[in-house]
């Protein structure tokens, strides 16, 4: 630090100035002395290619050495540093940063550039002043020395009003300390030095720092700055104590620290507007006081007010809401009784935004004190932890942020509720809010104040109503007009400019002036009426002798007597002509000594015309008396002397009749003046009319305001519902399309489009008019249908030409308040639905076919619950066709295996329960013998939805199964046959070689035994017909036929048949066929041998008939060779035969030789023919 | 080799019943029969000492069923000659019943008409009660001893 005890306090001075600036420099340094011991740094607007003068013009006017700032040079006291041309000028740590070139012209603003870097560097040591020039430069860097705390002046016009341009811009920020001229600035600078130099360390004996005041100032004025409240007019210790507290929070041990504090923390700032904003505040406060407010004034109010009426309350500093709702909720309980209830507004303000913000909110955490439970109950809602005020009573109130001080108040209200607010105010503040309370209060307007307030101040303007709880009701007296809210520190400006102000003079012709004026004699000017405008200097002073009465500027009023004479004949001469006009040696007695005056009268020219002011010079010639010596008396003087007299009369005349003129327009000006007078009085009357005229119209621009606010934030609720709704509405997808009632769009979602060639700038347009891609012609028609039947009406439509397929769902568009208002379109997409279901459709179709048509039985089981111990049984839940004709039982759904197969269900359900414990299919054949079938069975877990359910496919195998048997049993005969015929070969083979005599002869037997057996097997081989394979029965004739044809040809037909057969139909079947065939053969091999066929002429004849049981049959031949005689010993094929006829079948066989052919008879039981099958 | 046993012998088809009857007349035994009928043979075991017989099971009035009553009554041997073997029925009440099935060779009818005459002694053949419980083993036994045969 530069300063030491006996140095006084370093300050670094900027000083921004462009046009106009030179001068104001000049004066500036011409005011400032030369040890001040601070530094001071010019930035001037300069011409980046004009090498400056600025140095040596500014050098002339200060003995302080100025110079021109080069880069690095260290800003020294008592010194002036001029920023050179074309250069960027900076400071840091108090060394001086320069940089060439400029910025562009458009970018280019050195003051501000300068005065911020000054401010970071030099924070409360920095001082800056804006001058003289045009543009805003400077305002920004003004309020960057301001935020740190540096002193900021602006140069004024007149007055305190700042000069356009730069200076008044900077005054705009409203950050400008003082607005002063040029000359004054000087002293305040200093006298700014000296303060912060008497800023010591330590502190006063109230523990308060002694310097604490000092910055409370500064502090203050930083508050002001960024919050825009001016704490200036509140009470001193209420605001050191509060600041106080902040730093002890912030444990910063000196104010100086603390302020650098709040530079480098702006936001602390804030922080210290909380601390200075803590109000206490709770509803009821002062129960007492609000029962006598509620008797008194509340009830008598709403009592006073009808339907029409409004009552205005205004709660200034309402903090938090409590206050407000308090009156409110007592309001509201006044008007109970009233009908037609008066309308209620109460304007609940405060300086604190986050106050009234939760004011607004009428939200109070559970419990809230000094409220009674009937009232808790009555006038808020529960909410969580929290109590919520009614909107009935919420409506009521109107909050807005708005300073009682600083804003215009509310107007024609009915109470004010200052509670609490005055305590923290100066008493001079104090007396501007009483008169604020009552310009804003109507007729008998009532004032309700803290219980350690009072009006007592102000009592010409309130009278007290209740003195111990408060309340004060407005006098009916002439308002105190003006009000004043003043901004900022900036004073009013009341004077004005004087009547007949001569043009400003230069500094320079004021000095020329006074050199002047003491060469020059006395002189007078005057205008037309001979009053005086303006004395010069010096001995004017020995002329005049002012008359008694009132003070006059008439110049013949004042002018000694003895002069007048000659100044009235001087003027006259010389305002009837145009040249100067002299009287020279008019006597007259100074300090009683004769001296001789010269006067001269000059019209004074006004850029060439003569102009009314005249400028009466006055010279001193000596001493001595009129020149007319006594001696010189002649005749001639007499002569003269007559004539003079009679001149003199003349004059008189003429005087006089002039006096009575003058008095004549003395009365005249005077009536006119009256006149004046009254037309002054109105045009003041209106004037006042006007000014509370204008009052009113800001009170209710503030209300409006205030509305204003709570529309906005209303607007931003909406805005972001809006948004919600939006968003909501796209991320559906669904196309929505919101109608109007006469079908115009309103809105739609961005998936219409798909369905209507829809833009932004269709909406407001019909539909109708919108071309449509869907087939769907009744759009209009079912729209109008839903808004008449207020109902909605769900359509499926399909895209024209496409397979796109949406649901369409009008439906009626019904306001918040059930209003209807258009109707709403939604499409939902469902053409991959509708292709799902088509497939689902023909996939159900295919297996219905299937089920319905496929021949296999197929049913649905399910286990029906029964207790445990219980035989399990199945339900039929599903058949197809197939079921009844493969098991043969009709309409089985609904019924169990119980019902349909009683005595054999347990076998069934067995093998069902292993199928649905195992989930292993199984297939089976199984005997249904209530419907006599045999099935084939495949059944398997229906695990659909269900594990109980059991799915069966079977088939009725009962023909298969017989034909199955009959080919065993046929497989079975087969058997038997062949073995039999085996054997009868193998007995043919042994009984032959028995009897054979050459192998020949054997082979030849046996060939012929066993190929007439094979004939016969033939007849009766088993044969297929249809499904089924049977075994065929032949006849006899067939027989006979077959074994025959070998030896006889054709057999009954020709011309002369050599065979012929005779007898009805008789059957044979089985093994008779073998015995019969072995009888036949050898009674067909002995006729070829020995008998008719032997020969070429025999022929045999062969007749049968039957009886009832008995077949006689007769062999009889004829033409063979004569038979000589009964053969001796029966061959073996006799033997063979008769052993057949006797054993088989049961009957006789004979033998007659006739010579002409042999005739055997035989006979065989019928039955034994149709053998026995094999059982 | 039979020794003028006499060999019942019912076959219905007359030539299988005479080639058998030779056989047996071969072997030195003594034929009754052939009967072709069970009326017949039932006819004959009355009228006859009987050593054995052998019968076929179909004959031309019927089942031989009452011939091999009538014959295991009397204690004679008998050996089935059959294409099929003997009918489920009988096979349950005489499971121990020798069946030949058919074509059988001269050489093993005769060689086991001689082993049923030699053994005779040793085994009475007794009938089994037809409802006996255990009555499925012995067609078994009886499927066995033919393949032995065989």
């Amino acid at each position: 630090m530069r300063n030491t005890a006996d140095m006084p306090m370093f300050l670094t001075v900027g000083i921004g100035a462009s046009a106009g600036g030179l001068e104001a420099f000049k004066n500036f340094f011409g005011a400032m002395p030369a040890d001040t011991g601070m530094g001071f740094v010019l930035v001037q607007h300069l011409a980046p290619d004009h090498k400056s003068m600025l140095a040596e013009l500014v050098g002339k006017s200060t003995p302080m050495k100025v110079i021109e700032a080069v880069d690095g040079v260290s800003v020294e006291a008592n010194c002036v540093f001029v920023i050179p041309p074309d250069a960027t000028m900076t400071i840091s740590g108090g060394v001086l940063k320069i940089v060439h070139p400029a910025p562009p012209r458009e970018r280019r603003r050195p003051i501000d550039t300068f005065f911020e870097s000054l401010a970071q560097d030099q924070g409360d040591r920095a001082v800056c002043i804006i001058l003289s020039g045009t543009g805003s430069d400077g305002a920004i860097g003004l309020t960057a020395i301001k935020e740190h705390g540096g002193l900021t002046l602006a140069q004024a016009e007149f007055d305190a009003h700042a000069m356009p341009g730069m200076p008044e811009s900077a005054a705009n920020t409203g950050l400008v300390d003082e607005v002063l001229a040029v000359e004054a600035m000087a002293e305040r600078v200093i006298s700014h030095q000296h303060h912060l130099a008497g800023i010591a360390d330590g502190k006063d004996e109230d523990g308060v720092h002694k310097d604490a005041t000092s910055q409370l100032a500064s502090i203050l004025r930083a508050l002001h700055a960024r919050t825009g409240h001016d704490f200036s007019e509140y009470k001193e210790k209420t605001l050191v104590r509060r600041l106080q507290r902040r730093m002890q929070v912030l444990q910063v041990e000196t104010p100086q620290a603390y302020r650098e504090r709040l530079r480098k923390n702006p936001e602390e700032l804030d922080l210290l507007l909380r601390e200075l904003l803590i109000s206490v505040t709770h509803f009821f406060r002062d129960p007492a006081s609000f029962d006598v407010l509620n008797e008194t004034v509340l009830k008598p109010l709403m009592a006073s007010k009808t339907g029409n009426d409004e009552v205005r309350v205004w709660v200034p500093g309402c903090a938090t809401g409590e206050e407000t709702y308090t009156i409110a909720i007592l309001l509201r309980e006044a008007m109970d009784t009233a009908r037609p209830r008066p309308k209620v507004q109460i304007f609940s303000t405060d300086l604190d935004e986050r106050a009234v913000a939760v004011a607004r909110l009428g939200r109070y955490r559970k419990p809230i004190a000094g409220i009674s439970q009937e009232r808790l109950d009555r006038w808020f809602t529960s909410d969580g932890d929290n109590y919520c005020i009614l909107p009935e009573i919420r409506e009521m109130c109107v909050f807005s942020a708005h300073s009682v001080i600083k804003h215009p108040p509310f107007s024609k209200l009915d109470l004010i509720s200052c509670r609490n607010l005055l305590i923290y105010l100066d008493p001079p503040m104090q007396d501007r809010l009483m008169r604020t309370f009552h310009y804003a209060l109507g007729p008998h307007g009532k004032l309700f104040l803290g219980s350690s307030e009072s009006a007592t101040r102000a009592t010409k303007l309130f009278g007290v109503c209740d003195k111990k709880h408060r309340i004060f009701e407005r006098r009916d007296v002439s308002p105190a007009l003006p009000l004043t809210f003043p901004t900022g520190n900036k004073p009013t400006a009341l004077a004005a400019p004087a009547v007949d102000q001569t043009p400003s003079d230069s500094q320079l012709d004021k000095y020329i002036r006074q050199v002047i004026e003491k060469q020059a004699p006395p002189h007078l000017l005057l205008d037309r009426a001979n009053r005086i405008v303006r004395f010069s200097g010096g001995a004017v002073g020995a002329y005049l002798e002012p008359s008694p009465g009132p003070a006059s500027f008439a110049l013949f009023d004042i002018l000694r007597k003895t002069l007048r004479p000659a100044a009235r004949d001087v003027l006259q001469q010389v305002r009837s002509g145009s040249e100067p006009v002299r009287r020279d040696d008019v006597p007259i007695r100074v300090d009683g000594k004769p001296r001789l005056i010269s006067m001269t009268a000059e019209r004074l020219t006004e850029q060439g015309t003569e102009s009314d002011f005249v400028v009466l010079a006055l010279y001193d010639s000596g001493p001595g008396t009129a020149r007319a010596k006594v001696g010189d008396v002649s005749e001639k003087s007499v002569e003269a002397l007559q004539s003079l007299e009679q001149e003199l009369q003349t004059t008189r005349t003429q005087l006089q009749s002039t006096i009575d003129e003058l008095e004549t327009a003395n009365e005249e000006m005077k009536s006119s003046n009256e006149e004046y007078q009254s037309v002054n009085e109105e045009l003041q009357s209106s004037n006042e009319e006007l000014e509370t005229a204008k009052e009113e119209m800001q009170s209710v621009n503030e209300e409006l305001q205030t509305i204003n606010t709570e529309i906005a934030s209303k607007n931003d609720q909406l805005t972001q519902l809006n948004s919600d709704l939006s968003n909501l509405l796209e991320s559906t997808e669904i196309a929505t399309l919101f109608l109007d009632e006469s079908l115009r769009v309103r809105r739609f979602t961005r998936g219409i489009n798909e369905v209507f060639h829809l833009r932004d700038a269709d909406i407001g347009r019909p539909i109708t008019e919108i071309v449509s891609l869907l087939d769907y012609r009744d759009l209009q028609r079912d729209v109008k249908l839903v808004l008449r039947k207020l109902s909605s009406i769900e359509r499926q439509v399909t895209l024209e030409g496409t397979t796109t397929t949406f649901i369409l769902r009008i439906r009626p568009y019904r306001t918040i308040d059930n209003v209807i208002d258009g109707a709403v379109l939604t499409f939902v997409d469902i053409t991959d639905r509708q292709v799902a279901d088509e497939a689902v459709r023909a996939s159900e179709a295919k297996f219905r076919m299937l089920f319905d048509y496929i021949d296999e039985g197929f049913c649905i089981l399910e286990k029906v619950e029964t207790r445990t111990g219980q035989p399990s049984n199945y339900r039929y839940l599903v058949a197809n066709p197939g079921f009844e004709k493969q098991s043969g039982v009709v309409h089985p759904i609904g019924k169990t295996i119980q019902d349909i197969a009683a005595g054999e269900a347990q076998e069934w359900c067995n093998i069902y329960d292993q199928v649905m414990a195992t989930g292993e299919p199984i297939r089976f054949e199984r005997d249904y013998r209530a419907q006599g079938r045999f099935l084939d069975v495949y059944a398997f877990r229906f695990d659909e939805g269900s594990s109980h359910r059991l799915g069966v496919i079977f088939r009725d195998v009962s023909d298969r199964k017989r034909h199955d048997e009959q080919q065993e049993l046929l497989l079975k005969e087969m058997d038997h046959r062949i073995k039999n015929l085996f054997a009868i070969a193998q007995s043919i083979i042994f009984l032959s070689a028995e009897t054979a005599a050459t192998p020949k002869a054997l082979a030849d037997t046996v060939q012929g035994r066993l190929s007439a057996m094979a004939s016969a097997h033939d007849l009766v081989r088993p044969r297929r017909t249809g499904h089924n394979i049977e075994l065929l029965e032949t006849t006899l004739s067939e027989i006979i036929k077959t074994l025959l044809l070998p030896h006889a040809g054709d057999i009954g037909s020709g011309d002369q048949p050599r065979v012929t057969i005779d007898g009805p139909e008789v059957i044979v079947s089985g093994d008779a066929v073998a015995s019969i065939a072995m009888v036949i053969h050898e009674l067909a091999t002995n006729a070829v041998k020995y008998g008719a066929l032997a020969n070429a002429e025999g022929v045999v004849h062969i007749a049968w008939a039957i009886s009832k049981t008995q077949l006689d049959l007769t062999w009889s031949e004829q033409g063979g060779p004569v038979i000589k005689s009964t053969p001796d010993a029966p061959g073996f094929g006799s033997l063979l035969a008769q052993s057949s006829v006797t054993g088989q079948l049961d009957g006789q066989i004979s033998y007659d030789w006739n010579p002409s052919g042999v005739v055997i008879k035989l006979s065989a039981a019928l039955e034994r023919l149709i053998s026995q099958k094999v059982s | 080799m039979l020794h003028g046993q006499s060999i019942l012998v019912v076959e219905d088809q007359a030539i299988i019943g005479m080639a058998l009857a030779a056989a047996i007349r071969n072997a030195g035994g003594k034929v009754v029969g052939p009967a072709a009928s069970a009326k017949s043979a039932l006819d004959l075991i009355d009228g006859n000492s009987l050593s054995a017989a052998v019968l076929d099971v179909t004959l031309a009035d019927g089942t031989v069923a009452p011939v091999i009553e009538a014959l295991v009554e009397r204690g004679i041997p008998i050996i089935i000659q059959s294409g099929v073997g003997l009918p489920g029925d009988l096979a349950l009440r005489f499971p121990d019943m020798t069946v030949l099935i058919k074509p059988t060779t001269s050489t093993v009818m005769i060689d086991e008409i001689a082993k049923l005459i030699g053994n005779q002694a040793a085994c009475a053949i007794t009938p089994l009660a037809p409802h006996d419980a255990s009555s499925i083993a012995p067609v078994r036994s009886a499927k066995a001893s033919a393949t032995e045969l065989r």
